[in-house]
């Protein structure tokens, strides 16, 4: 079983060119320790921070023991309530993580399908698919997910949501020319010749051909809404305060950045970072992987 | 099949017109075509290209997309008025009791599935055969079209296969739901020319052993003359002259399909040049007035010319639309 799926692998273009690309080495092995540590944040992570009977106020703002100061127990320091740092990264990159993901696939689903009617059906439905596009991206995206935050409570839930209302319009556009293209081939006309309906037609038959490019889309915009999260956590119109992503993090430590308590803002804000980066270095490696243009 | 039932009309098409809707004005691509198509008949559609014959064979299967328009006609099929039913009823009959084979095997075949499972779709979707006897009937189906080591190639996707291993899967394809009639429109033209052979060479064994009847469209004269019984030849939309292949080709009656023979190259005469017809077909918004044909026509006797010839039959089984024919 292995062997054999070790064979599919080793015959596989991607995968020879992923081992051929030093970047996408890196971005992947950036994202396995980011996912592995956000799965299994309850097993490592030194203490619970969503658990209050877990934290001592007594050992707020302990600075971070990898400095050479503080508390062995805190290995990148405490905030405010005694929370340690590394444990609130631990579960708020599992927050950002979930939200990304969730945000990303949803937005993809939503964009993905209009996109396609927009684009198989043309028209009343286009039209009116492709200008509500329009008008959503006239408008600077934290905007308006800031403006639908303003009427929902921060939940995780809520912020997902919001996000895809925002980030649909992208995969909707890509997927719609990509139908333009795809539907004036034979093999659409072939597929409503042997008599298969509408949706079988759009879902069985377009969709597998316009997937290159939206899932190079979700790749590349997955750092984007982690960004984005992070943005609106920050502003508080995100994540709710007892489960902080890293932006609300970055956020709750933000106020004492300048009273010398550094730690509690920047180590969150070096792990998004980091996270943002490998999530785009992987992208665009995989953008140059699926494009049948860029031959090396 | 008794004799009867064999000149029985599979299908029938009567004063079909489409239009094709455009900002301007409004073209008619295909004007008043009538024919009939016995069970078991090859019918050869010829003309240039823009001469409607395509589009005879979409509206067939009532597949003109907008901006096109089957604005009249009828279209009866075993018994039945193909325009009359609903749209979920005509899916029934597409791919099922009509099938279509198209010019492009390359790209009418799904690039992302395998030759077997496209085979098999058509199936599942119209026998409810489960997937394990739809991809044993694909197999069947591929090995009926001869193509070597079937079980193999029912595994391939559409671009490990030749551009004629990729028709005959077509082929399989339509011959799998054992229709009653295939339109093939222009199934040969993207081939190299001794595949050619071999593909019309196992359509018109297929449709033997399964008594199918066949719409060849084509501009390729040679191909009808070795595929067809029956021969429509179109001009601007309409049926200029139409009969059995024989009369037609030995003794054609319309001064256009007089001129499309003749430029037919040849190895056995040895003229010098190859006659051509003077000028080009009128486009569809620009016809002129009475019998399209008459700009190029050398037999065209104005004002006569100016009245539209309607398509009558001079002898039993033989059409022709013209005020002169030859004799």
């Amino acid at each position: 079983m292995i062997s054999r799926l070790n064979a599919r692998l080793g015959e596989s273009e991607l995968w020879l060119d992923f081992r051929a690309s030093l970047s996408a080495q890196i971005g992947a092995f950036i994202m396995v320790v980011f996912t592995l540590g956000a799965l299994f944040a309850p097993l490592i992570s030194p203490q619970d921070p969503y658990d209050l009977t877990a934290i001592n106020i007594l050992d707020a703002y302990q600075p971070s023991w990898l400095f050479g100061e503080g508390d062995s127990r805190f290995l990148l320091g405490t905030d405010a309530q005694g929370r340690d740092i590394l444990s609130a990264i631990l579960y708020g990159a599992r927050v950002s993580i979930f939200v990304g993901v969730m945000g990303v696939l949803l937005a993809a689903t939503i964009g993905v399908s209009l996109g396609l009617l927009a684009g198989y059906f043309g028209g009343f439905v286009d039209n009116l698919i492709m200008r509500i596009a329009d008008i959503e991206l006239s408008f600077p995206s934290i905007l308006i997910a800031l403006f639908i935050m303003f009427f929902w409570e921060p939940g995780i839930r809520n912020i997902i949501v919001a996000i895809a209302a925002v980030e649909w319009v992208l995969y909707a556009r890509t997927a719609r020319a990509s139908v333009l293209s795809e539907r004036e081939k034979d093999y659409i006309d072939a597929s409503k010749a042997i008599g298969l309906p509408v949706h079988k037609i759009l879902f069985r038959h377009v969709l597998p051909n316009i997937m290159a490019p939206i899932i190079v889309i979700v790749n590349v915009r997955f750092a984007w809404v982690i960004i984005l999260e992070a943005s609106l956590s920050f502003l508080g119109a995100g994540v709710p305060a007892e489960r902080p992503s890293l932006g609300r993090l970055i956020l709750n430590g933000y106020e004492m950045l300048f009273s010398g308590y550094w730690w509690t803002s920047v180590f969150p804000g070096i792990a998004l970072v980091l996270m943002v980066f490998g999530v785009n270095l992987l992208g665009d490696w995989l953008r140059d992987a699926l494009n049948p243009r860029l031959t090396k | 099949m008794t004799k009867a039932k064999m000149h029985q009309n599979l299908l029938s098409v009567q004063n079909l017109s489409v239009c094709f809707h455009t900002r301007k004005n409004t073209l008619t691509a295909v004007d008043d075509v009538s024919f009939a198509l016995p069970a078991g008949v090859t019918l050869g559609l010829v003309g240039e290209s823009g001469a409607g014959k395509s589009t005879v064979a979409f509206s067939i299967l009532r597949l003109i997309d907008s901006p096109g328009e089957i604005v009249s006609g009828r279209i009866e099929f075993e018994g039945r008025d193909l325009m009359a039913l609903s749209e979920q009823e005509m899916e029934g009959i597409r791919g099922n009791r009509i099938c279509m084979i198209f010019q492009d095997p390359m790209v009418t075949l799904n690039p992302v599935y395998r030759i077997g499972d496209q085979i098999a779709e058509g199936l599942i979707l119209h026998r409810g055969s489960s997937k394990k006897e739809a991809h044993e009937r694909a197999i069947t189906a591929l090995r009926e079209v001869a193509m070597p080591s079937p079980e193999l190639r029912a595994r391939a996707y559409p671009h490990e296969l030749s551009g004629g291993m990729q028709q005959r899967a077509i082929i399989a394809a339509a011959i799998a739901l054992d229709p009653a009639l295939i339109i093939a429109d222009e199934p040969t033209t993207a081939l190299d020319a001794t595949i050619q052979a071999q593909i019309l060479e196992l359509l018109s064994r297929l449709i033997k052993r399964h008594s199918t009847s066949l719409i060849l469209v084509t501009h390729n004269l040679a191909v009808v003359a070795e595929m067809a019984d029956m021969i429509a030849v179109m001009y601007a939309g309409r049926i200029i002259e139409m009969g059995y292949k024989a009369d037609i080709l030995d003794h054609p009656l319309h001064p256009y399909t007089v001129g499309l023979l003749e430029s037919v190259p040849s190895m056995a005469k040895t003229t010098s040049r190859i006659k051509q017809i003077p000028g080009l077909m009128p486009s569809l918004d620009d016809l002129p007035p009475g019998c399209s044909f008459s700009p190029r026509c050398s037999s065209c006797r104005t004002p006569d010319c100016f009245e539209r010839p309607p398509l009558r039959e001079i002898s039993p089984g033989r059409w022709v639309a013209c005020h002169f024919p030859l004799t």
